[in-house]
């Protein structure tokens, strides 16, 4: 009997470990979309509001899922606080202060950090520019993800199941 | 200004020279800061003076702080050499020019600011105020003088009684487009000074298509503008006045023979749109009256004591 259950705890442990991977799979690709969107909307607020990034980020972070709305938030309040720093450091402190916990690789997570260290400087234009190539970026990051989910979303499932029954015939 | 107005402006380095010279903010006029140089700061008539000079990155750090990490916001107002700062004060701008096509598409290179600071005087258009109303309104006016002598100050204060009126004079609406935000000191369009109960201000416009919006759609009775100067100005005074507005304007000038040297001013003096010119002269406080002339250049009024 107790040999059975914990077959059963097995089984059921890793096919959810599989499907919380899997799940990994589909939250990234939302985040990453999410993230497109909220640059958009940023886009949109330099190029034809011409509104400067403290009043910016606060408008972006109306109605932004978490973190996104957070890091938002405190972007905007602490540039329009002026509290000192410059901007660049604030969106790296805010990234790992609010963003930490997204799904997306270590090349994501520098094209982002990056991406804070060229706002705010020079002209509209080049403001524009700017965020079009970061935007390219994160189509391309979509996609890859929405390609590797496909393939990989199965996978993880099986495998979770699969993984357990294995492991429970090897235990018992 | 107040104290805690400066330093919501001023990064960290500025605050920490201003803190050690114990100056009076209220009387804070200018601070000039040049690359490799110290910074000097002009208050009550006194220079004051860092001890250590300025490097060329902390100017830059400088001119990003005071626009809220936002160079590309004030792209157009940096195109023509300034920056506007909340509560209506100015940032000066010298640096090199990027030219495209003739025409100056931004300064880069930043090496010399000077932040000057607007100053609410309320009361300093006391003495002025009867010399340009009439029974139903307001006569057309045009206040003269070098930069410096308080012609944004006196035509705030003008457009803040008249449009709040007073015993005899009931208040009057009036439309006030503040190209460069010195009138109303406006912060995200509220006004940050004084300018009256019946105030509209088009915050950040060109004048000449301001006036023409202002009169479309707020129907103001007077309009009042500052630093005029160009053909678009003129051409659009001429129109506010066709539309039954009175205008109140400022102008760079000293004199009235100075006045008739600028092609675009002559003009206008002698079509005679204006029925007062309104004269400052230098000194300590701002908008001290020296000379007031009717439309034909004859004196209405003589050394008069400004506030």
């Amino acid at each position: 009997m107790l040999k059975a259950l914990g077959m059963v705890c097995i089984l059921a442990g890793s096919t959810g470990i599989g499907i919380l991977c899997a799940a990994e799979l589909d939250l990234r690709i939302r985040e990453l979309e999410e993230l497109e969107q909220r640059m958009l909307l940023l886009k949109g607020e330099i190029r034809y509001m011409h509104q400067p990034l403290p009043e910016a980020f606060l408008h972006l972070s109306a109605g932004a899922p978490p973190p996104f709305g957070d890091f938002f938030r405190h972007m905007g309040e602490e540039l329009q606080e002026r509290r000192g720093g410059t901007a660049d450091s604030l969106w790296k402190k805010n990234m790992k202060q609010d963003l930490k916990g997204l799904h997306i690789s270590s090349q994501e997570w520098s094209g982002l950090e990056a991406l804070g260290g060229m706002l705010g400087y020079l002209d509209v234009e080049m403001q524009v520019n700017t965020l079009d190539h970061y935007l390219e970026q994160l189509r391309r990051s979509v996609s890859d993800a929405a390609a590797t989910a496909e393939s990989r979303r199965k996978l993880y499932r099986y495998m979770g199941a699969l993984g357990g029954a294995a492991l429970a015939i090897l235990i018992f | 200004m107040r104290h805690d107005e400066l330093s919501s402006i001023f990064p960290e380095f500025l605050r920490t020279t201003m803190e050690a010279w114990k100056i009076d903010t209220e009387n804070l006029q200018e601070i000039r800061i040049r690359a490799e140089r110290p910074v000097l700061a002009l208050c009550g008539n006194r220079e004051y003076r860092s001890k250590t000079a300025v490097k060329k990155a902390q100017l830059q750090e400088i001119l990003a702080y005071l626009s809220g990490y936002s160079l590309y916001a004030y792209e157009d107002e940096i195109r023509q050499g300034y920056l506007s700062l909340p509560g209506g004060h100015r940032v000066g701008i010298a640096g090199r020019a990027v030219v495209e096509r003739g025409k100056i598409r931004t300064v880069t290179d930043v090496s010399s600011l000077n932040i000057r600071f607007a100053h609410e005087v309320k009361g300093c258009a006391d003495r002025l105020l009867p010399w340009i109303r009439k029974e139903d309104g307001l006569l057309h006016t045009l206040i003269v003088s070098a930069p410096g002598h308080g012609k944004t100050t006196l035509l705030r204060d003008c457009i803040r009684q008249v449009s709040d009126g007073e015993p005899g004079y009931p208040g009057l609406t009036v439309g006030v487009v503040d190209e460069r935000s010195e009138i109303a000191g406006s912060f995200r369009g509220v006004p940050g000074n004084d300018v009256g109960l019946r105030t509209d201000v088009l915050d950040g416009c060109p004048k000449a298509e301001g006036m023409m919006m202002l009169i479309r759609s707020m129907a103001p009775k007077v309009v009042a503008v500052d630093e005029i100067g160009s053909r678009e100005d003129m051409e659009a005074l001429t129109l506010a006045v066709n539309c039954g507005c009175v205008v109140v304007a400022t102008v760079h000038g000293s004199s009235m023979e100075e006045l008739k040297r600028k092609p675009v001013l002559r003009e206008m003096v002698e079509t005679g749109i204006f029925e007062r010119y309104v004269f400052l002269k230098a000194s300590g406080k701002p908008g001290r009256l020296h000379r007031i002339l009717d439309a034909s250049g004859r004196p209405v009024g003589q050394g008069e004591e400004g506030c």
